[in-house]
Parts: structure tokens; sequence; C-alpha cells
């Protein structure tokens, strides 16, 4: 397969993409289009390929797995945040040094430079009195503050992509909504590209404004929101709206 | 079916059968019916930390009851202290009026209240076949007599709408949905009075997920099967749940029939859970702030 850059105002194109294993092909040819500075998202259950497809953005796919056709082209820095903010993390290491590792060694700083930065970017995440935390190891931060640091840490190499593989579902409802305000608001603010993986329709409605619908490692269904939404065209499409429980607002009707 | 039919005089004449399971001589409590399960001021504790703070609640025979709440809320301490898998450190729990021992249960005690959990893979045995799992329990329990051992363990699969063939295959062999299907089933094949469900279909595909629930609801009608749900998941607890209560921090905050909780959540904390559930959003509306919860 070839690396290539991006189309031209996009920061990923994805051309005729095959992925397979020893077990056969798990991802068939798909296209995928994400323009710079876009949120795109790729919906669809177990098995879908939605991951993989991801992963081999970013060149992780898992061993003996890999690319057997077609090209994936990027442009720009990538960043990745992963579903379970634990394991990405090192259990070892101050979250203030995994931060401050990459400042050091993608970015070049000089270790006070680093640690200022660290500062910065925890303020920027959302994590409380960051001098003190930056002290801290996982596990004396909660699954949300978990997340906030993989999300400060994939900022500190800044990317101009961020590949989220379902970076809620681990967290808890209240938690999930903040870590996509938060999501969103770094997309504006920094006017990053967002890809954005996940099982739940409803999340990626929340952050994206097109969609690819994957099954069993086609995708069979893309296009705005409000397009596979309000007028889902596929079947399966069909099936995944029909699936989503909805709740009504409170106090609505 | 035979069975299930037993279970649905159950739902309608529970002081009669709060006689039979506590034994000929457990005094009879005059008056009204007691709920088929209560909690009353239950305290549980892992060594000094204490994680659930009083918590009563009582569940009618045939209802399903939700119990919701975030990681941390205690929510699947109270499933384990109703199942008798630990020990509560204070209050009781009650089965048709009946105090249950917190982990040294007799046998009915035990066959009565019954668990499905979240990840079926881990809670079947990966060596053993379907049917070799439930011919087990229903000889050593001595449920159906031996000579009925088979066409049972069909029964029990065709109650959970598996063909027969799953009976031949192992856990490894079953789509996620399946295992779940086949746990429920071998919680069913006891007879249970009351299910608890701890987060069932968390683990499942959001197509799959609906059949499982579909499912349930199916069984508790059929079966009169008073169900308690475990679930992070409003959307789930909406569909199937009659009653609804909220713990956070080991106490419960809201306790309300669905309804009424859906549509006007009286507590604050109630409030911002409901508000934080993902909504398919169009994409011309914004979303909401939602970075200061209570």
């Amino acid at each position: 397969m070839t690396r290539t850059a991006a189309a031209p105002g996009h920061a990923v194109t994805v051309r005729g993409l095959t992925i397979a294993s020893r077990a056969g092909t798990l991802v068939h040819g798909i296209d995928l289009d994400v323009p710079a500075g876009a949120a795109v998202g790729l919906v669809g259950e177990s098995g879908s390929g939605k991951s993989l497809t991801l992963r081999s953005v970013i060149g992780l796919l898992p061993r003996g797995v890999e690319i057997t056709g077609g090209s994936v082209g990027v442009t720009g820095r990538l960043g990745m945040v992963f579903q379970d903010p634990s394991s990405a993390l090192d259990p070892l290491v101050t979250v203030g040094s995994q931060v401050m590792e990459v400042c050091r060694h993608v970015r070049g700083m000089t270790k006070a430079a680093a640690r200022r930065r660290a500062v910065e970017l925890f303020e920027e995440v959302g994590i409380p009195d960051p001098e003190r935390r930056l002290r801290s190891y996982p596990h004396e931060l909660s699954g949300g503050q978990r997340q906030r640091v993989v999300l400060a840490v994939a900022l500190a190499a800044e990317p101009d992509v961020l590949l989220c593989d379902e970076p809620t579902t681990a967290l808890d409802v209240t938690v999930q909504a903040q870590v996509l305000a938060l999501i969103e608001r770094l997309r504006v603010d920094r006017g990053l590209t967002v890809v954005f993986v996940s099982h739940d329709l409803a999340v990626v409605s929340q952050v994206c404004s097109t969609v690819s619908v994957m099954q069993a490692g086609r995708v069979v269904e893309s296009g705005t929101i409000d397009q596979v939404v309000g007028a889902p065209q596929h079947p399966y499409t069909r099936t995944l709206l029909d699936a989503v429980l909805e709740i009504p607002e409170a106090g609505a009707p | 079916m035979s069975r299930p039919e037993h279970h649905e005089q159950q739902g309608t004449t529970g002081a009669r059968h709060a006689q039979a399971s506590a034994g000929p001589e457990a005094p009879r409590s005059p008056g009204p019916r007691p709920p088929r399960l209560e909690l009353r001021d239950l305290e549980i504790a892992y060594g000094s930390t204490r994680v659930v703070h009083g918590v009563s609640l009582s569940v009618e025979a045939g209802s399903v009851l939700g119990i919701v709440g975030e990681s941390g809320s205690g929510k699947t301490s109270v499933a384990r202290a109703v199942a008798g898998e630990l020990a509560p450190a204070g209050g009781q729990v009650l089965l048709d009026g009946e105090v249950l021992a917190g982990t040294s249960r007799t046998i009915a005690q035990r066959r009565a209240v019954q668990v499905v959990y979240q990840d079926p893979y881990a809670s079947l045995n990966p060596r053993m076949t379907v049917g070799q799992v439930l011919r087990e329990l229903l000889s050593v329990h001595s449920i159906v007599p031996r000579g009925q051992v088979r066409s049972r363990t069909i029964e029990l699969v065709e109650l959970v709408r598996l063909p027969p063939e799953v009976l031949d295959a192992r856990p490894r062999q079953l789509s996620g949905g399946q295992r779940q299907r086949v746990a429920i089933a071998r919680a069913l094949a006891l007879e249970p009075q009351v299910l608890v469900a701890d987060e069932p279909t968390s683990a499942l595909d959001v197509s799959v997920q609906r059949t499982v629930l579909d499912l349930l609801a199916d069984l508790r009608e059929r079966l009169g099967l008073t169900v308690v749900l475990i679930s992070h998941d409003l959307a789930v607890v909406r569909r199937l749940c009659d009653a609804v209560v909220v713990m956070r921090d080991g106490v419960i905050v809201e306790d309300a029939p669905a309804d009424a909780f859906f549509r006007s959540p009286q507590h604050p904390y109630s409030r911002a859970l409901l508000a934080a559930a993902p909504r398919l959003r169009q994409a011309d509306r914004l979303p909401e702030t939602t970075e200061d919860l209570p």
C-alpha cells in the first residue's frame, strides 16, 4: 500500500482500502474523505471494520492484520485517543511526565518548557489544579480526568487531525457529555480535524457533521448527519436508527 | 410450556408462595401481601469503606424496577447483596416478607433470586455445552424428574428464542447476544421469583441490545417474573421498567414510577443524568454545553 498526502483541502483521503488477516478480508475497498477542519464519524457495530479503518490511518493495526490494497492519504500530524484511558496511560509514570515526554521528544522542548506546556495543556482540557495534578499517577484520577489527560498527551504533539476511537464509551454518561463538549471545543479552538469512531449513532451525531455507516467491512451509507439521521437510505442504517433507544427531553410532552 | 405457568400463579398468589418457600412453621404476616422484594435500610461496606448508606426500596411481584446510577453509585453492590453474593453490613433483604440471610441462604432462597451479568462470556463455563450446563442445573436441583430433563432444556432455549441446536454449542461458538440469552435461560432454569439483571445489554451491539430487552419484557409478561434491572443507560430503563430508583454515592436520590420520572424528574442529579443522555441530533441544532454539571 502507498501512503501519500491527502487530496487538496483534505486531512485524510482513503481510497479502495482493503484490510485482511489470515482469517480473511476484514475491510473491503472502502473510500473515506475527511475535509480539513471537519468532524467525520464512522459508525457501526462490532466487526464492522470501523476501528480497523481508523487504525490504518495512523498505522496501528493489530498484529497479523494488514492493509492489502488501496491507499491512505494523510496531510498533517496525527493524534489518537483510545476507548480506555487507563490502558492508554502508563500506570507507573505520573500523568505530568507522560505529557512532558511528548513535549520534549516530539516537540523538542527543554524540561522547563515542557513542564510549562504541560500545565497549559492540562488547563486547556479542563483539569483543575494542573500544577498539582501533574504529579498524580493515572490510578489517582477518575475515568473522565484520565481521558482528559489522554487528550492532553495527544494535543502535546500539536496534531492537526485527532483520531478518536470510542473515546467516551468507557465513561459515565454525565462525564461522556463533558468529554464530547471538550472535543467539540478543541476542534473549534484549534481548528482540528476530527475522525470519530463509535458504535453509537447518537454520540456521533453530537460531534460530527458527516458520517459513514459501516457494516461487515463496507461503507453502506454516508452523508451529512441530517441526511443519514433524517432520511436513511440503507436498510442497515435504518436498523441502527431503530435500535437507538430515545428518551425525550425532560419535561417534553 | 408447563413450567412458566407456575410462575404466573406465583405472580398472583404471592402470599401463598411466601408460605411455601418459608416452610410451614414460618409466621404469616396478616394484612396486605408483602412486596416480592424489599430492602430495609441496607448498608454495604467493603472493609471499613461504607459504599451503600441506608437504602430502602420495594418491588411488587411481576414488576420491573430499574436502578440507575453512574460508577461508584453503589448500584451493583445493591444487586450483589440482593443476590446473596455479599453480606450487608446492616439492614435487611426480604423476599415475600421473609428475611434472607446475607450470604448463608438456603438452597431454596438461593434459587429464588437469580442474576444475569453484563458479560455472559465470563459467566459461562467455556468447556461445557449449553445443554450440559442446563442439564446439570436441572439435575442437581431436581427441578424436573430425570426423564424430563432433556425436554425441559429444549423448552428453556425456546423460551429465550434460541434454536435447539444451541444446546450442542459451547459459549465461544455463540454470538454475544446468543450468550446473553443462554445466561438468561440458565437463570430461568432455577425458576426464580426475582431476576437481577446487572447491565445485561451493556456489552452488546445496539441492534442486539434491543432484542435482549424485548426478550426480558416478554419473559416478564409471560412468566410474571419480577426483575431488578441495574443499568447506567436511561434509555434501557425507560424501555423496560415500571419504577426507577436513582442512586448516587451510595444513597437513593429519587424513587419514582417510570412515567413520572421521565416526565418530571425531581432531583437535580436525575435531571442532570437525563440531560446528559446522548440523543440523535440533526446538524442544525448545536450541542448544549454540559461542562458544568451539578
